[in-house]
């Protein structure tokens, strides 16, 4: 792809995961208010596989979607070459951390 | 560099920033807190899901004073973050684009996400 393409990419990713987000978050929403508040409820909700796989691409979504909104924002206030360059890493670090550990946790509820 | 050849001083006490730029503004600094409650939402699940223990220690996260306040905020961002998340993209259809219009949903957007935020902490809390 060439470098000409690559904001427009990132400005389509933006609107589709923000859909994707949006989507999730008011079902979301919806199904903490209507679960009863007690641990096997919660378990059997969040355990069920459906919910794993929209729990999974909710974190998939959400990571990539703070990776442009973040980059957009470091753009915008750091103006120094190397300290942009630092920040772009440390975010990197940053969210591929909660990216395992949300594996992590998906992984290990599905298998118990 | 000519960057620093080029004298902008601006004055931020002298912009008034219209109402769509407040909420344009909010949605950058909401949606900043939300990456920065990322981890803490993975940690909740976590707790939540290992057995009877784990749930009652993030019921009493939620219990605490500094944890209503946390979580106030964090609903504070996540509802204006898709509200005016949801404007911006009807924005992009060229829905509301007249300034009036557009005035009229950055209000709609700013007070709805404050009354819903509230709404939701007292639903949840108490």
């Amino acid at each position: 792809m060439s470098r000409g393409l690559q904001g427009q990419q990132a400005w389509v990713v933006q609107r589709v995961t923000a859909i994707y987000l949006a989507a999730f978050v008011i079902l979301a929403v919806g199904a903490l208010l209507a679960v009863p508040a007690d641990a096997a409820s919660w378990r059997s909700l969040v355990g069920h596989p459906v919910s794993l796989v929209l729990i999974a691409f909710f974190y998939v979504a959400l990571l990539w979607h703070a990776w442009i909104g973040i980059r957009d924002v470091f753009v915008d206030y750091l103006h120094v070459f190397w300290i942009r360059l630092t920040a772009y890493i440390l975010l990197l670090l940053y969210l591929a951390g909660c990216g395992l550990w949300i594996a992590k946790v998906l992984i290990t509820t599905t298998l118990t | 560099m000519s960057r620093s050849a080029r004298p902008v001083y601006l004055n931020l006490f002298k912009i008034r920033l219209p109402i769509p730029g407040v909420v344009s503004f909010l949605h950058r600094v909401s949606g900043v807190l939300l990456v920065l409650f990322i981890p803490m939402s993975i940690l909740f699940l976590e707790r939540s899901l290992a057995g009877e223990a784990g749930f009652a220690d993030v019921a009493s996260w939620l219990g605490h004073p500094l944890g209503m306040l946390m979580a106030l905020v964090f609903l504070w961002a996540l509802i204006h973050h898709l509200f005016a998340g949801l404007r911006f993209l009807l924005l992009d259809l060229d829905v509301g684009m007249e300034p009036a219009a557009a005035r009229t949903t950055a209000w709609t957007v700013l007070v709805a996400a404050i009354a819903v935020a509230v709404l939701l902490a007292l639903g949840w809390l108490v």
